[in-house]
């Protein structure tokens, strides 16, 4: 019998394809980090006019977004259809991942959006926004940390992600009733507003989504 | 084996070719003691001719091959034998056996297996509750995620080894049950000398039911592991472990006190008990579907038996 058969049988999983999981989550939660941050500033480079360094970042988070992609085909090719973990373990493992990678699919989309209408006149409410955003996925980070350590924690931290969602949500609104009450915007720019505000909020949610999973899990299995 | 599949330790082949060489070992070992329950005492020590014993395995066979192949419905195979039995000997004297009939069968005899029918269903949930209740306990000790996986394929190496122990004691219990009217042969009373072996003659036809349920549970019994594994509760390694710890505890013990239990009544009740503990989805309907199936067993391999026996008798010359 060759190595992993017993555990194949038994579908008790390979170790050292559990330590290169662990590896390849870290990384895309780095990744994660990194994007939603990376949003931030951008909105904020936006803010300040500096067209050169928005662009820049757009295309350094389009790359963490094909290295996210990457990392996700990496863990279906390499770990999942190994049989490293047991098949509902496997199954929870790969909505996380899903939901962490679509995390970064709305950083990317943001930035993408903020760059093509940087002519638009910026609004620091946008830079708000995706701070929240940004907060959002920071704590998200945290919470995913300790769904494997620690429930409690990881609880506590799922929640801290709803509370700063709704303040993005409250600021998304607060923008919407500027724009479309008032009178100091064309429709064009009123369009790109209500744009831009969905896809910055869109990280929020999606870490809110992430949040909610996790607290899933949680719920199961204590 | 259906407890493994359904938390996904093993597949469907996985285990029905475990569990047919297991069933086999467990038929020979530990079939003695309940054959001789079910065999002679049902029909009041009388002795049944070649085309009874025919008649009531024939019998049998169809309405487990009926209930198996088309819904994958878990069926007992000691309720076939039983109403088999009853049917045959209630027409017995119809085609001019003596001393048969209705008050040839020991009616204490089927209640007594009556009641193990209603209490071991009873008692499988029961002790089924029981354990995963303390096993939920103790899985609260893990504090994440990384614990709880390690839990987890803990009890699914704990369910392979159970299942092991529940599969030889099954095949003790349901394949000395299915030969039962075989046993009873004088054919088979004797000694059976190969060089310097002697092998006692009811291990023949154990060995031959053994087999037979193997390959049947290879070709048929894939549909009922199904069935059970998927379409009644949402197992996890913990609670399929739960609930086949206690199948192997009520079934062991009632094999070894040769009690003729049925080990489907038992595991039903078992899933069923681990799903309500865990307040996942009880699939209420196959459940009403298993329960009446259990109820018409009887009189439909009554019925079967009466048809095939009055189909056969004329093949096999009167004495």
């Amino acid at each position: 019998m060759g190595k992993g058969t017993y555990s194949r049988l038994f579908g008790g999983g390979d170790k050292d394809l559990q330590k290169k999981a662990a590896d390849l989550l870290m990384q895309l939660g780095k990744a994660l980090q990194s994007a939603s941050a990376k949003m931030h500033v951008g909105a904020k480079a936006w803010l300040k006019d500096d067209i050169e360094t928005l662009k820049e970042i757009r295309d350094e988070v389009v790359k963490l977004e094909r290295e996210s992609d990457s990392i996700k085909d990496e863990f279906v090719e390499s770990i999942f259809s190994k049989r490293a973990y047991m098949p509902q373990q496997t199954q929870e493992r790969y909505q996380l991942v899903t939901h962490m990678d679509s995390i970064i699919d709305a950083a990317e989309e943001a930035v993408r959006v903020l760059a093509l209408g940087y002519k638009n006149k910026p609004l620091e409410v946008i830079v708000e926004m995706a701070e929240k955003s940004w907060m959002c996925a920071d704590l998200l980070q945290d919470a995913i940390k300790y769904m494997f350590t620690d429930f409690e924690k990881a609880l506590t931290y799922a929640r801290k992600v709803d509370v700063v969602r709704e303040d993005a949500r409250d600021l998304k609104f607060q923008l919407h009733k500027k724009v479309f009450r008032g009178k100091d915007f064309d429709p064009a720019e009123g369009l790109f507003y209500h744009v831009i505000s969905r896809r910055i909020t869109e990280v929020a949610i999606q870490a809110e989504l992430t949040a909610d999973f996790i607290r899933t899990i949680v719920i199961k299995y204590s | 084996m259906a407890p493994a599949v359904g938390a996904r330790v093993f597949s469907v082949t996985t285990a029905v070719l475990l569990g047919a060489v297991i069933d086999v070992i467990g038929a020979i070992l530990l079939g003695g003691g309940v054959s001789e329950k079910v065999g002679s005492e049902l029909v009041s020590g009388n002795e049944m001719s070649i085309a009874m014993v025919f008649a009531i395995m024939i019998s049998m066979a169809i309405w487990l091959l009926v209930a198996s192949v088309s819904k994958g419905l878990p069926i007992s195979t000691t309720q076939c034998i039983v109403g088999a039995v009853i049917g045959v000997a209630a027409v017995a004297p119809f085609l001019g056996e003596e001393g048969w009939g209705i008050a040839a069968i020991d009616w204490l005899v089927i209640l007594q297996i009556l009641g193990g029918w209603v209490v071991s269903p009873i008692v499988g949930f029961v002790i089924s509750a029981a354990v995963f209740q303390i096993v939920r306990k103790l899985q609260k000790r893990a504090k994440g995620y990384a614990d709880r996986e390690r839990q987890e394929q803990v009890a699914a190496y704990g369910l392979a080894l159970f299942l092991l122990v529940t599969a030889l004691s099954r095949g003790g219990n349901d394949v000395a049950n299915a030969v039962a009217p075989l046993v009873a042969l004088p054919d088979f009373q004797a000694t059976f000398y190969i060089g310097p072996l002697a092998i006692s003659g009811i291990m023949v036809p154990l060995l031959i039911g053994g087999i037979g349920m193997g390959l049947g549970l290879i070709v048929v019994g894939r549909k009922v592991i199904k069935t059970l594994a998927t379409e009644v509760v949402t197992l996890s390694p913990t609670s399929a472990l739960s609930a086949s710890i206690s199948v192997a505890l009520v079934m062991t013990v009632g094999t070894y006190f040769g009690l003729p239990l049925s080990g489907t009544h038992v595991l039903v009740a078992a899933l069923i008990a681990v799903g309500w503990v865990s307040r996942g989805p009880i699939q209420m309907k196959q459940v009403k579907d298993i329960l009446i199936s259990w109820v018409v067993t009887v009189p439909i391999s009554a019925i079967f038996g009466v048809i095939v026996y009055v189909l056969i008798n004329p093949f096999f010359p009167m004495p």
